[in-house]
């Protein structure tokens, strides 16, 4: 990694972003050396949650540092490497979406992780986390998030370090969704075992709002807009319960994609001048963002502050024995590849000064997204 | 299998991992004498010359039928059994092998469907030569066999598998072959199974 690898200041909010391609993690120091992760991607050269190496590099024991950590959803591209962040930090709390703490869920985990004998597959993580770390803790409870949820509050001394974590989503009304998506998803006797497949649209994701002093964080996941005002984006928006603090940085919902993103997101929960970053996804055919969206991302921005962890698009297939290169060129079949490069954006800034400044790095391929338009 | 006729088959088997301790069985059913030399390890050829240097080596067990029977069990022989052993080496004739078309393999992915659409599929392809390196393929729908088209469904796993195929006529040819993975069905058990494990899994946990 080529960022400084000077830890920050008891008194320095970090947020940093991983996204190597396919993948996200958000790792927040919300002070006093006390850590936030955000669901988990493994970083490409060591195969290792990004959390770890990059808590490690600054010289900080993950064990003792991380106090929370945040399952916004089973995605896989949100997952990976999770349960080992859980193993590593046993006093951590653990967060999941309300629509988890069902029998439905663990259910569907137990059948899915145990019996299809198909591997890698973002529930596996985890039957892994629960089965495995989580029911081994004595007396430790997972925390289920849901919409205008205080999670936890610190009592800081210091009011500018003083925070509050609150969750936004799902709303009650999704989450009864999400909870009829995993009973449609238990599986049927004398059906073909299948690997575990995405659901779409993802009812169970969870927002998070984080409150550090004056300041706030919004941290999109991957939410999605479906014009219900019982769900998604217009649910937060409407909401009359929420913390009404602006935030002045946005983790832009689901990769970019137009189907996470809702007017009033710019104008009611972000503060007049913010800095934004996302993440890139591919899956299938499809990749996130297309230009389309950065244009519409930048015009709803307004500055020059979004940036992006990787480069969003295909790269060239492995290069084959020429043999296996012309077979595949005449069967028709076309390879893709994920660019499954490091990429990672850390903000910085010192909770106790005015105005709030961001400090910007960029490592690997994260870039602003000025330099893709 | 290797068989020494004379008016009577004799059958070798492969059997025993200790070639002294192979013995002659009769088969109750014909009148055959198994050498049953299973998990021997040898190939056909290897276990008859293995035989025939145990006799070179101890031509008593030819010459002397007692000292045979007693040393190998051998039990109820026929007389033209007793003189095949004296005529030692017995002419044996190889059972032909069943010759099969040879396939060497060049790549290999491993892959699970992610989408359908009307003239191909999107799936995901791990490749099993460089493990943990993931692709996306675009499969024309005539790429897949008309016999596994029942198999294909979102979700649903294959081996993509491209090598040459050497024919038993010695022709060789390059193919590409994809296979869709028979999974199992769900049984009732499995799924009572989950049910109880994960209602446990539930009830153990702590959920705030």
């Amino acid at each position: 990694m080529g960022l400084s690898n000077s830890p920050p200041q008891d008194n320095e909010i970090e947020v940093s972003v991983f996204g190597p391609g396919f993948g996200e993690c958000i790792l927040i120091h919300l002070g006093n050396k006390e850590w936030l992760v955000v669901d988990s991607c493994l970083d490409p050269e060591h195969k290792e949650p990004y959390p770890l190496i990059y808590l490690n590099k600054l010289g900080i024991d993950p064990k003792y540092s991380i106090k929370y950590i945040l399952a916004t959803h089973w995605h896989d591209d949100h997952i990976r490497g999770l349960s080992r962040i859980v193993e590593v930090c046993k006093d951590a709390e653990f967060i999941c979406s309300s629509a988890f703490g069902k029998k439905e869920f663990t259910t569907l985990v137990d059948a899915y992780s145990k019996h299809t004998m198909l591997q890698d597959s973002g529930i596996e993580e985890f039957n892994r986390i629960l089965t495995y770390n989580l029911l081994r803790r004595p007396k430790k409870s997972i925390k289920l998030a849901s919409g205008d949820r205080p999670l936890y509050t610190s009592n800081n001394s210091c009011p500018d370090l003083r925070y509050s974590i609150y969750s936004l989503s799902p709303s009650d009304h999704a989450m009864l969704n999400a909870v009829l998506d995993i009973a449609r998803l238990l599986p049927e006797a004398k059906t073909t075992k299948i690997r575990f497949p995405n659901i779409q649209p993802n009812n169970t994701c969870v927002v998070l709002l984080i409150i550090i002093g004056e300041l706030a964080l919004l941290l999109g996941a991957d939410l999605e807009e479906m014009g219900d005002p019982n769900m998604g984006w217009m649910n937060i928006i409407a909401s009359q319960t929420r913390p009404a603090i602006k935030a002045i940085l946005y983790k832009i919902s689901h990769h970019g994609s137009p189907n996470a993103d809702h007017q009033d997101i710019w104008t009611s929960l972000l503060d007049g001048y913010f800095h934004a970053v996302l993440t890139p996804f591919t899956h299938g055919n499809v990749y996130l963002p297309r230009e389309t969206d950065l244009r519409r991302i930048k015009a709803n921005t307004g500055t020059n502050e979004t940036y992006i962890t990787s480069l969003p698009r295909w790269i060239r297939p492995i290069t084959r024995n020429s043999t296996v290169e012309r077979t595949i060129r005449e069967s028709g079949i076309k390879l893709m590849r994920y660019n499954n490069s490091h990429g990672h954006v850390r903000f910085r800034l010192n909770a106790k000064a005015r105005p709030y400044t961001w400090h910007v790095d960029l490592d690997g391929q994260a870039t602003n997204i000025e330099n893709l338009i | 299998m290797i068989t020494a006729t004379s008016n009577q088959t004799v059958a070798i088997k492969k059997h025993k991992p200790d070639f002294d301790e192979f013995s002659l069985i009769e088969n109750e059913n014909t009148p055959e004498v198994l050498l049953d030399l299973e998990h021997f390890g040898l190939l056909p050829d290897e276990t008859i010359n293995a035989y025939l240097g145990k006799i070179k080596r101890n031509p008593e067990i030819v010459n002397t039928n007692l000292s045979f029977e007693s040393k190998y069990r051998i039990t109820a022989l026929e007389q033209e059994q007793e003189e095949l052993r004296k005529d030692f080496p017995i002419p044996l004739f190889e059972r032909p092998i069943e010759k099969k078309d040879m396939f060497l393999s060049l790549q290999k992915w491993e892959g699970y469907v992610l989408e359908i659409n009307k003239d191909n599929i999107i799936a995901q392809l791990i490749d099993l030569n460089l493990l943990g390196n993931k692709e996306i393929a675009e499969i024309p729908k005539q790429e897949i066999s008309s016999s596994d088209f029942d198999l294909l469904r979102e979700g649903a796993v294959f081996y993509w598998t491209i090598g040459y195929r050497d024919s038993t006529s010695g022709q060789r040819e390059r193919v590409s072959t994809i296979r869709f993975r028979r999974l199992p069905m769900w049984t009732e058990k499995e799924i009572l199974r989950a049910k109880e494990s994960g209602e446990r899994l539930f009830k153990e946990l702590i959920w705030d």
